[in-house]
């Protein structure tokens, strides 16, 4: 009973090794080494950030918050007082805010030095770990026990703890067995993957790491796409979108189909065709070169090098793409051809047979008339209207007529005649262009860090000292954790050789020190 | 631990060396992690600055452009204006004061040309049909008209409402973003602003 009342544990984190901090720090640099390295101003700067971002919650993000109203008065009117507050210090945009950005950098630089500092220690005290401890080591450890034997008994245990999974080294009749030290770095690992998953979402701010644009593309219509520098351009081949039906619906759902009014989307997708600027033609259009084609529904993108491109929106109306009309004679009633404007790119002249041509003289496609003058008000085309010019061999200088949507300005008279010979639609689709380089460096920190835990966490450093002095045998028994598992297992190869079982000092000498 | 002898002089030195070395280490594991972050908040500055819809503003660089004329005949890059002070003005045949502009600017093209600055007016994605039409109704133009067809530059610069002028100096900075028609005065501060 001496012995345990003398029993000071050793602090056996880094075997005794000394913290490269704790040594005399004479420059700057040393100290606020030091600074970082202290797991204290760590869990503080922990503590900081996960405040700050608690508060960040309170309100939404500028981000979400209706665009209409400007920041500096959406906050103060929708949440008063405090949403002025939250505005003034910044909460509004916390997470691009410099000093949450420089709280993320600090514990970066926390976590590293942390790390650093102790795995150097570390790994020097669990490379080279002598099998013959002092006695000091010995009654230092939180599990021992005593007994008189012989070296024979430590030979006999040794298979006994090798099936247990243990590695044993023996020297001078002395024995250590040593099982998932692999475990004592799990902490640096879990360090390793909070390093790349923080340094995977600074890359974002790395130019080329991550772009997302929305591109409008009519059916038919080919676009240069900005995100990558327009070297790519992507053709809408064919737009499809289906609806509910409410009446091939369940009757429950008929109900709030209905309420919804109008059409409900069941699924939508665009057929596209990925196409490479290669040079320029002649007459400086892009030379395309056809890469690939696919579609792209919701949530099933279509990818190319880094990109994705997600079916996001369609505009709700569809747009004229064509319109065709036929040049009668009105005389006759005879037709004598039809020509099909394309309303994106109207030609000059349209040559017929029989020396027939049609000129577009003008192309109005929102069709209005101000101050008697015929014009456009925009450059959409909701309700187009031409100034056609029909040369025929009667009159080699043509007539004109101004032909709309149910109008015909100045046709009547004329011996020639467009009359409206149907229109052809376009859908508009909406997809959203992504690419982010720092996905990788996100998952694979994240694994990483799980995968550190996990170690830490489940792999347990077991280590068991067995020596013979004097014709006693001295035992002593190490763990990071689960001491119950350590005492389990070494309890019962201690009983079969027949030597005592392991004693929890500590728990011997807090019992006598309640008494 | 026990090497070959050393005198005490020696001793000193090499833990001095090693001293440097590692003070030397931390100084650039410390840096480095600072420099990082500095980088990612000044960009974010950077970002705080600029257009959330991306609209080009006073202070941003202009964006490059490559456009051909009205008669397909040259084709104009930014390229070749650097250097010089440059108007740019985005302008759409359904716009009114766009109209009223016009044939202000085509009297001072010679002015703004005799003092290094130069004017490009792009319309904005419509027809070759309507434009050349327009043109011809004012009366022609002797600044080059280019066809923005696919609307490539419009959205690069972020234009929402017309007349727009952007006011890009030497260097190929946007000096001043105007918005509205133009008059006389506001077409020399123009010119002046574009050649300092």
């Amino acid at each position: 009973m001496q012995e345990q009342e003398d029993f000071k544990q050793l602090d056996m984190r880094y075997e005794e090794a000394e913290l490269r901090s704790k040594r005399k720090n004479p420059s700057w640099i040393d100290r606020a080494w030091t600074f970082f390295s202290s797991v204290k101003v760590g869990l503080w700067l922990i503590g900081l950030i996960i405040i700050a971002s608690g508060i960040g919650t309170i309100f939404p993000q500028e981000m979400y918050i209706p665009q209409a109203t400007p920041p500096e008065e959406f906050y103060q009117k929708e949440y008063g007082t405090a949403g002025d507050i939250y505005y003034t210090l910044g909460f509004h945009n916390l997470f691009e805010s410099w000093w949450y950005i420089g709280l993320i950098t600090l514990l970066l630089l926390s976590i590293i030095i942390v790390s650093i500092d102790r795995f150097f220690p570390l790994y020097r005290a669990l490379k080279k770990q002598p099998v013959i401890q002092s006695d000091r080591f010995m009654n230092g450890q939180r599990f021992g026990a005593e007994a008189t034997g012989d070296v024979k008994k430590i030979d006999a245990i040794a298979p006994l703890l090798e099936k247990k999974g243990y590695k044993i080294r023996r020297q001078d009749g002395a024995l250590l067995a040593e099982k998932q030290r692999f475990g004592r770095w799990g902490p640096y690992i879990n360090h390793i993957g909070l390093v790349l998953f923080f340094g995977g979402a600074m890359l974002r701010v790395v130019p080329g790491m991550h772009e997302d644009e929305l591109l409008w593309l009519r059916e038919g219509e080919t676009l240069p796409i900005e995100a990558t520098d327009n070297k790519y351009y992507l053709k809408n081949e064919a737009f499809n979108i289906e609806f509910y039906d409410p009446e091939k619906v369940d009757a429950k759902f008929k109900k709030s189909l209905e309420a919804a009014g109008g059409n409900v989307p069941k699924n939508y997708d665009t057929k596209m065709t990925l196409y490479k600027k290669v040079g320029e033609t002649s007459d400086f259009k892009p030379k395309l070169e056809e890469i690939k084609s696919g579609e792209t529904a919701v949530n099933r993108p279509f990818e190319f090098d880094d990109f994705q491109v997600f079916q996001e929106q369609y505009a709700a109306d569809p747009e004229f793409k064509t319109m065709s009309f036929s040049i009668v004679n009105q005389k006759t009633g005879k037709v004598v051809d039809t020509i099909k404007v394309d309303l994106r790119e109207p030609k000059e002249t349209y040559k017929l047979k029989n020396g027939y041509d049609v000129e577009l003289k003008d192309f109005l496609p929102d069709f209005v008339v101000k101050d008697g003058q015929p014009t456009t008000n925009s450059g959409r085309p909701v309700n187009p209207a031409f100034v056609f010019n029909i040369k025929s061999p009667e009159h080699p200088k043509g007539e004109r007529s101004l032909i709309g949507i149910k109008l015909n300005v100045g046709g009547d008279e004329n011996q020639y005649k467009m009359a409206f010979a149907g229109t052809e639609l376009s859908n508009i689709s909406g997809v959203r262009i992504k690419k982010d380089l720092t996905l990788p460096f996100l998952f694979a920190g994240g694994i990483i860090f799980m995968a550190g835990l996990l170690i830490g966490m489940y792999w347990p450093h077991r280590r068991l000292w067995l020596r013979e002095k004097n014709g006693r045998i001295q035992i002593a028994g190490f763990t990071n954790k689960n001491a119950l598992g350590l005492q389990k297992e070494a309890n019962l190869a201690l009983t079969e050789v027949g030597l005592p079982e392991l004693e929890d000092r500590q728990k011997l000498r807090e019992e006598g020190e309640a008494k | 631990m026990k090497k070959t002898k050393q005198n005490p002089e020696e001793r000193l030195a090499a833990a001095q060396q090693k001293k440097k070395k590692r003070s030397f280490w931390r100084l650039m594991i410390m840096t480095m992690v600072l420099f990082a972050g500095a980088v990612v908040i000044m960009q974010f500055v950077d970002q705080a600055t600029r257009d959330k819809n991306g609209r080009v503003m006073a202070g941003d660089d202009a964006p490059g452009f490559a456009l051909v004329d009205l008669y397909g005949e040259k084709q104009h890059s930014m390229d070749e204006y650097k250097g010089k002070g440059l108007l740019l003005n985005f302008w759409g045949t359904f716009c009114e004061p766009c109209k009223k502009e016009m044939p202000l600017i085509n009297d001072n093209y010679k002015m703004m040309q005799d003092q290094g600055v130069n004017f490009v007016a792009v319309n904005v994605g419509e027809t070759p049909v309507r434009v050349s039409s327009f043109i011809k109704d004012i009366g022609g133009t002797d600044y080059p008209i280019l066809m923005d067809t696919n609307s490539s530059v419009e959205k690069a610069y972020g234009i929402y409402n017309l007349p727009v002028t952007f006011i890009i100096n030497k260097k190929g900075e946007v000096v001043e973003k105007y918005e509205g028609e133009i008059d006389q005065a506001k077409l020399e501060e123009m010119v002046k602003k574009a050649n300092q």
